[in-house]
């Protein structure tokens, strides 16, 4: 699941707030800050508003990260969806997670594939998906992209009944580390 | 998951009334759908991983059903097995669920809405499969 720019940004400070937490109790126990630090500022917080309010809001910021990432971690998003087959029965969707992996399934059955990267997005009228990969030095890129999109669309359209629009193949990087295989 | 288990579907026929609770269709549709060759299992939600890790069997497990007085409608949310032609076994779950629950309760079935969430592919074989190593 993707995590979203600001949930990290939360999730950054408020394991920074626990681990500052997991250094001061230590600390505090084991007398590297002295005791009398730390009753003269429990005194303080005690007596002074400014510190008390201080306190609070900052205690009050690290429950609401806190909370918040909870619930983003709790619920779910629906993944998105492409539509099958409609009929008098009801309708038959397939995520696109689902063809995403079966994008990747063939894939990994051409050996001159390093490593892959797929997206699948949707369109009116069925998917498109975009392909970024690796592949290894004595290949040819001009075969081994035209097997990759004439392969994924008939191996996909063929499990899943789904049209394939178009599946655009980019080569981000050759190897020259040949790849490797376990065999048992 | 389902709807409420409350909740009682009730049919009213000239002796009496018929009831059914939302977990006795979601069940006969989960169990009709189960035996359709081709379909790994059900996609359920977090309350239904529970059950299960509790050791209970929970045959309503990614069935979701809406039912009226005469009518229901209902949403399966399925895992593939590799290698079935999934539009056509989804096909074949549709009618399955609908003359399971027609015939068992006398509902009029309007939709069986299925939504494929995962495929399940099988370890690859020992002989002549290889495997990426990344």
């Amino acid at each position: 699941m993707k995590i979203r720019i600001t949930d990290r940004i939360l999730l950054l400070l408020f394991v920074l707030a626990a681990m500052a937490l997991a250094v001061v109790i230590p600390c505090i126990i084991f007398g590297a800050i002295p005791q009398s630090n730390f009753n003269n500022f429990m005194q303080t917080a005690y007596a002074d508003g400014w510190m008390k309010a201080l306190i609070t809001a900052i205690c009050a910021v690290v429950f609401l990260i806190g909370f918040r990432l909870l619930i983003a971690g709790l619920s779910r998003p629906r993944p998105k969806t492409a539509l099958l087959a409609s009929s008098a029965e009801g309708s038959i969707r397939i995520s696109l997670v689902v063809l995403d992996e079966l994008a990747q399934k063939f894939a990994n059955t051409i050996q001159e594939i390093k490593e892959i990267k797929t997206d699948v997005f949707l369109l009116r009228d069925g998917v498109k998906f975009r392909v970024k990969y690796t592949i290894v030095q004595e290949a040819s890129v001009p075969e081994i992209s035209t097997k990759l999109q004439t392969g994924i669309k008939q191996f996909v359209e063929m499990y899943t009944g789904i049209t394939v629009k178009s599946v655009e193949v980019m080569v981000e990087k050759t190897s020259s580390t040949p790849k490797k295989y376990i065999t048992d | 998951m389902t709807d409420s288990n409350e909740r009682m579907q009730t049919k009213v026929q000239k002796d009496g009334k018929i009831s059914f609770a939302d977990d006795v269709i979601a069940t006969i549709a989960g169990l009709a759908a189960s035996e359709v060759p081709g379909l790994a299992g059900m996609s359920g939600g977090i309350v239904d991983g529970i059950v299960e890790f509790l050791g209970k069997k929970n045959f309503t497990k990614g069935v979701k059903v809406e039912v009226g007085n005469e009518e229901a409608a209902i949403d399966l949310f399925v895992v593939m097995e590799y290698g079935a032609k999934i539009h056509e076994v989804c096909a074949e779950i549709q009618q399955a669920v609908k003359r399971a629950v027609e015939t068992m309760t006398g509902l009029r079935v309007m939709e069986v809405n299925v939504f494929v969430q995962g495929v399940r592919f099988e370890k690859e074989s020992k002989e002549g499969d290889a495997q990426r190593v990344r």
